[in-house]
């Protein structure tokens, strides 16, 4: 079988196209991009057209993407993806940052702060994700530490005298032995998300 | 013919994935028949919008592929209808046959007849 994809005509439509679907998962993009290729290869090997031809018969790259909506269905998200900022968080960005929310308060105590900054100047997280990632939890993992080893006083009032200091009771301690390693993950957990989101939005090589 | 027309494109909008069950589901098909059918019987105005749909249905498990050769040599993709697809046809081809006739009657009720 002749394959035309060297032809330029055909892979800048097929380069077009594949652009307009790469906010696809890469598995439905190709299936798409493999059946206008097989269309192509069949159609020229039909003969009787010529390659500018089938390639107007494929219809516009943007008439092909129009093909993914349901009807019924709003026009779904992917089919118009949101414009990207023009400023995209680089991958080195995300990764310092995941480690610095959980790790950072190791650095001189101050590392955790630089990883919060670095969440919310980042460009690849939500809103909500980046409330998550400051809250949960403070300090990171030193923060959990010293949430399950902190000491809490309690003040004892009595009629006869002064607030007295009761005796030194760590919080977690009374909580079964899973909430403190649930408490001690939190931040890890909460930063491999982060990571994980900030990198699945990066850039995308067309 | 093709309805290039809005109300043409909405029905086409509405009813294509079915035809492309219908066609299937008379014999096994790969992707240019099937597109040249539609095409033929005005229900595709551009060809490449039906492999987004081919996929979609492959997806829902209505249609699935195999490999065959081809006369040109090298294996070619063909779409069989599956029991889902089927079942999806049938259930569309009941739904239309009362739409048709209730469309049909409006009309020439409204029309005295004459389209």
């Amino acid at each position: 079988m002749k394959h035309d994809f060297d032809n330029p005509e055909v892979r800048s439509y097929l380069h077009a196209v594949e652009t307009r679907l790469a906010h696809l998962p890469a598995d439905q993009s190709e299936e798409i991009l493999f059946g206008m290729r097989e269309h192509i290869v069949d159609a020229l090997a039909r003969g009787g057209q010529s390659t500018a031809e089938v390639l107007i018969s494929l219809g516009s790259p943007d008439d092909v993407v129009a093909g993914l909506a349901i009807p019924g269905m709003p026009v779904p998200r992917m089919a118009q993806p949101a414009p990207r900022p023009a400023y995209q968080s680089s991958t080195l960005w995300v990764v310092a940052t995941a480690i610095l929310l959980p790790f950072g308060a190791l650095l001189a105590g101050v590392g955790w702060l630089f990883g919060v900054a670095g969440l919310w100047m980042g460009t690849r997280w939500k809103v909500w994700e980046k409330i998550m990632g400051t809250v949960l939890l403070p300090g990171g993992v030193l923060g959990s530490l010293y949430l399950l080893v902190t000491p809490v006083w309690s003040s004892v009032e009595s009629s006869s005298g002064p607030v007295s200091p009761g005796p030194v009771e760590p919080v977690v301690p009374m909580l079964p032995v899973i909430s403190a390693v649930v408490v001690l993950c939190l931040p890890v957990a909460v930063a491999v998300y982060l990571l994980v989101a900030g990198l699945r939005r990066g850039p995308r090589q067309g | 013919m093709v309805l290039n027309d809005a109300v043409g494109s909405n029905l086409r909008k509405g009813v294509l994935e079915y035809c492309v069950l219908a066609m299937i589901g008379q014999d096994e098909m790969y992707g240019l028949d099937i597109a040249n059918g539609l095409q033929q019987r005005g229900l595709l105005t551009s060809e490449g919008t039906l492999y987004p749909l081919l996929a979609r249905l492959r997806r829902n498990g209505q249609v699935e592929t195999s490999w065959r050769d081809s006369s040109q040599g090298a294996p070619r993709r063909y779409y069989t209808l599956t029991d889902a697809g089927r079942e999806s046809l049938s259930a569309f081809a009941g739904v239309w046959d009362t739409f048709s006739a209730a469309v049909t009657d409006t009309l020439e009720s409204s029309t005295g007849g004459k389209p």
